[in-house]
């Protein structure tokens, strides 16, 4: 038995860990999907009231005055930008073989309700970078959480509108970003408004578009050699039917002696299972692909990003202190890179953790603070608070870096090693979570310093126009008695430089 | 028996000449792409007005696109009454990710037809006006089965005040009778509660029919529509507009499958003269007032305004800006850099002059350890 097929045998048991993302134009029917999906009401619709779904899902992020939890319609507050949430729906599937798959449904109300959508994958991409740096962070603590919870994304499903022309801005560039971190099928919602004809013809058409922008998805790729014949064909099966068209109902309706979730028109019945690759697109999430994603995100999205991360910490590191460069490249000298490595030799001896809460606790209301800033109201400009605390995170951070650096670097003693160790095992967390404060900080901060720098602006014009009025007023108060009293003051001043320089 | 005057024949003068010169209608169409704008325009005349665009030239104009405007001229024949059709098409429109101000061509140029119009007025000769007001605009709203987006409503709001304007849901065979239903309501409220004013027919009291037909369309906006080129066979022999699904064939002009045909009825049939009319007299004068009032009443400023609106369009004052950053943040990010040689500059400077000081130091010990040995050989 492959080492793949055991664990994932060891977490049938105890349940596959399984999260689930879905985004797409708003109104494209993602709730609706989900809930036929699962069979259960786990989203709540818009404008649906409180208590409507069996759970009211977590609110993980938010922009702006997004009020989530009061979904009423009010026509009168339509016009206001309505922005982008985060939230998270948990619930638990008993598959027909008896394992469990604890489901985790990251929904995206608003995505592309504002006139301007930028906003909305940034959130989104910050929101997945944010996951894995979880991880990365709980990677290089010594002492690790036994309740830590892996949040990162396996799967996304990015719900195409169905314009029937191909890809829009907004799809290319919101896949582009994410793919990064996660794996992304981009699927049809609505193909109900499609003939057979069309449907074909919008395939085609995305296909090329994702062709020609180089648009990442999640591809259904075989191994000559290797797979059974059986898979090759289930995946060469799945790639010619990619972007799966789907819809989903709110209702049931019985067809052929079975209650079955369907949509019903006046020209008739639609079973969503039989008419689209419904049924297709739940094999490939909950069954055949399932292992895939995961593997796929843990062992490669996620690999990537950690290398990345971690050597652009060294590399900062290095820059700084170009003196020594060439012990940095010593085998023994614990740089971030092979720092996991080393944690793992040493996780086992005990170590006083005791210094560790103090930092802790220390750090921690500060970073409160700057959190408390971000959604607070709009100081006033000339303050600029953000700088501040964005300096002083900076230096902080700065310090905990040097720190790492200026600890002990002789590579030959063992013992100032491990503490430095423990240092960096603290620190990378704290760096990596204020290198995003910071990051969120400048932005502010760059668009405060747009204000004011336009107001400083319009100051100096203001001053300048006033200082001209006076002068103009002078010359018409004064007239040529202005001219002699200029005069005298230069030839005086002439006369004193001529005292002064011999 | 008296024999009449003849002035009750009157309408039949009009009647004669009004079918000698045929009639005018300048139709808009506006709405994100995808929603079948193209294939109501040719369900609605049923004749293939316009091409739908091929994927090639799409795909030619690159993704990133500005909201554009095309005009389609077309004469319609029907029992030798010619109707001339100009229809404004806005592709582009809601396409990219920030759409802020893509309503603006839109706007300029309802204006611009207003202004055209107004200043050939004024000429001395004004018998051949070219005229592009628009007497009615069909904004296609997205079936999400939400409600109104703010992108919609801010366009809405613009283009109610300058132009009859009709809303209606695209693409309606995406949702069932009961979704519709909850929609329409949603959007009826939105537009209440926001004040935009969209066109309604008038209701003639004198007439029962017709003020029950109207009610009848105001009840139903905005209406629900379905757009379709072929024809197929509905199983009772009939040859119907409609669209063919695996689980059946929505039909256009069926009355419980779309608004379709209540639209038509307000477009062409009942309200024609009516939207021409509300845009000469309401439209058009309200604009002429703003004019006129703006000028003095001097026209000599004609070129003036036109060209002074399109440089305060919001679109350039954004790029102008962006620009500047990129500019200043290029100067800057130039001069750190040019710092930051200096400052390695420095610092190599430093460290020379520290190896310097080492080697003279060594020099130094050397030198003596030499005498020191030359004095141990001396004695």
């Amino acid at each position: 038995m492959s080492q793949s097929a055991l664990r994932y045998k060891n977490d049938a048991k105890r349940g596959i860990k399984y999260t689930l993302m879905i985004t797409g134009a708003s109104g494209t029917g993602k709730t609706t999907f989900i809930n036929s999906l699962l069979d259960t009401n786990l989203l709540p619709h818009r404008y649906q009231p409180i208590g409507s779904s069996i759970d009211e899902p977590t609110l993980l992020s938010y922009i702006g005055d997004f009020n989530y939890h009061s979904r009423e319609f009010n026509p009168l507050k339509e016009y206001n930008e309505s922005t982008i949430a985060i939230t998270s729906s948990k619930i638990e599937i008993l598959d027909d073989d008896g394992s469990k798959i604890l489901l985790n449904v990251i929904d995206t109300p608003g995505f592309g309700d504002n006139t301007d959508n930028e906003v909305c994958y940034t959130e989104i991409v910050s929101y997945l970078e944010q996951q894995f740096d979880h991880v990365l962070a709980e990677e290089t603590r010594i002492r690790r959480d036994p309740k830590f919870e892996d949040t990162r994304v396996h799967i996304c499903l990015y719900f195409l509108e169905p314009t029937g022309h191909g890809l829009r801005e907004i799809d290319v560039e919101c896949i582009k970003k994410m793919s990064k971190f996660v794996n992304v099928l981009p699927v049809i919602s609505k193909s109900d408004s499609f003939t057979q004809t069309e449907l074909q013809g919008f395939k085609k058409n995305i296909l090329y578009d994702i062709k020609k922008f180089n648009v990442p998805i999640f591809e259904f790729n075989y191994d000559e050699d290797e797979d059974d014949l059986e898979t090759i064909e289930e995946n060469k099966l799945l790639r010619s039917l990619q972007p799966f068209a789907i819809m989903g109902s709110k209702e049931k309706y019985e067809i052929d002696g079975q209650l079955k979730f369907a949509r019903k028109y006046p020209w008739g019945i639609i079973d969503i299972e039989e008419s689209s690759d419904f049924i297709k697109l739940k094999n490939v999430l909950f069954g055949s692909h399932l292992q895939d994603f995961k593997d796929l995100t843990t062992n490669f999205l996620y690999e990537n990003y950690r290398s990345e991360k971690l050597s652009s910490v060294t590399e900062k590191e290095e820059e700084k202190f170009n003196g020594d460069v060439s012990t940095a490249f010593d085998v023994n000298n614990p740089s971030l890179s092979n720092l996991a490595a080393l944690t793992l030799d040493d996780k086992h001896k005990d170590i006083d953790l005791d210094n560790n809460s103090d930092k802790e606790s220390i750090r921690t209301p500060s970073m409160k603070s700057t959190g408390s800033f971000s959604n607070g109201p709009r100081p006033d400009v000339k303050t600029s608070p953000y700088k501040e605390v964005r300096d002083s995170i900076k230096n902080e951070n700065e310090s905990i870096i040097s720190s790492i650096k200026n600890s002990p670097r002789m590579p030959y003693s063992p013992e100032p090693s491990r503490n430095q160790l423990r240092t960096i095992s603290e620190t990378v967390p704290y760096v990596l979570k204020h290198e995003r404060i910071i990051s969120r900080q400048a932005k502010l901060q760059e668009l405060e310093e747009r204000s004011a720098r336009e107001l400083a602006i319009r100051a100096a014009a203001l001053e300048k126009k006033a200082a001209e009025l006076k002068r103009r007023e002078r010359m018409l108060k004064g007239g040529g008695f202005g001219i002699n009293i200029k005069k005298e003051s230069t030839s005086t001043d002439l006369s004193s430089i001529i005292n002064q320089s011999p | 028996m008296v024999e009449p005057i003849g002035i009750s024949s009157l309408p039949n003068q009009r009647y004669k000449i009004v079918t000698k010169t045929g009639g005018h209608l300048t139709l808009m169409v506006a709405g994100e792409s995808g929603l079948g704008k193209t294939t109501f325009i040719n369900t609605l005349f049923q004749t293939l007005l316009k091409q739908p665009l091929d994927n090639r030239s799409r795909h030619k104009r690159g993704i990133r696109s500005t909201t554009e405007i095309e005009i389609i001229r077309a004469e319609l024949e029907e029992k030798n009454f010619k109707l001339r059709v100009n229809i404004i098409d806005t592709p582009g429109f809601g396409d990219n990710i920030n759409n802020k101000n893509s309503w603006q061509p839109i706007v300029d140029f309802i204006d611009d037809q207003h202004d055209s119009f107004m200043r050939q007025e004024q000429q001395p000769l004004r018998h051949a006006k070219h005229d592009l007001r628009v007497h009615a605009c069909l904004y296609f709203i997205r079936p999400t089965g939400h409600s109104l987006k703010p992108l919609d409503i801010e366009t809405m709001k613009k283009l109610s005040t300058r132009v009859n304007l009709i809303p209606i849901i695209a693409k309606s065979d995406t949702l069932s009778p009961t979704e519709t239903s909850e929609f329409k309501n949603r959007i009826r409220s939105v537009i209440e509660a926001q004040e935009i004013r969209i066109y309604t027919p008038p209701i003639e009291l004198d007439d029962q029919a017709s003020a029950e037909h109207a009610k009848q369309l105001i009840e139903s906006m905005p209406f629900a529509i379905i757009g379709s080129e072929y024809e197929y066979d509905n199983g009772k022999g009939e040859l119907v507009r409609g669209r063919k699904y695996p689980w059946g064939i929505a039909e256009v002009e069926n009355e419980t499958h779309s608004d379709f045909r209540k639209l038509r009825s307000l477009l062409l049939r009942t309200n024609l003269l009516d939207l021409i009319l509300s845009t000469e007299e309401l439209h058009f004068e309200t604009y002429r007032t703003l004019r006129m009032e703006n000028n003095d009443g001097s026209s000599d400023t004609q070129g003036g305004i036109t060209t002074s609106r399109k440089l305060h369009n919001p679109k350039f004052k954004e790029e102008e800006n962006a620009l500047k950053k990129f500019f200043t943040d290029q100067v800057k990010a130039e001069e750190q850099r040019f710092r930051q040689w200096e400052q390695n500059i420095v610092n190599e400077r430093n460290r020379l002059n520290a190896d310097l000081d080492e080697i003279q130091q060594k020099v130094k010990t050397l030198d003596e350890q030499v005498k020191a040995l030359q004095l141990k050989n001396k004695r």
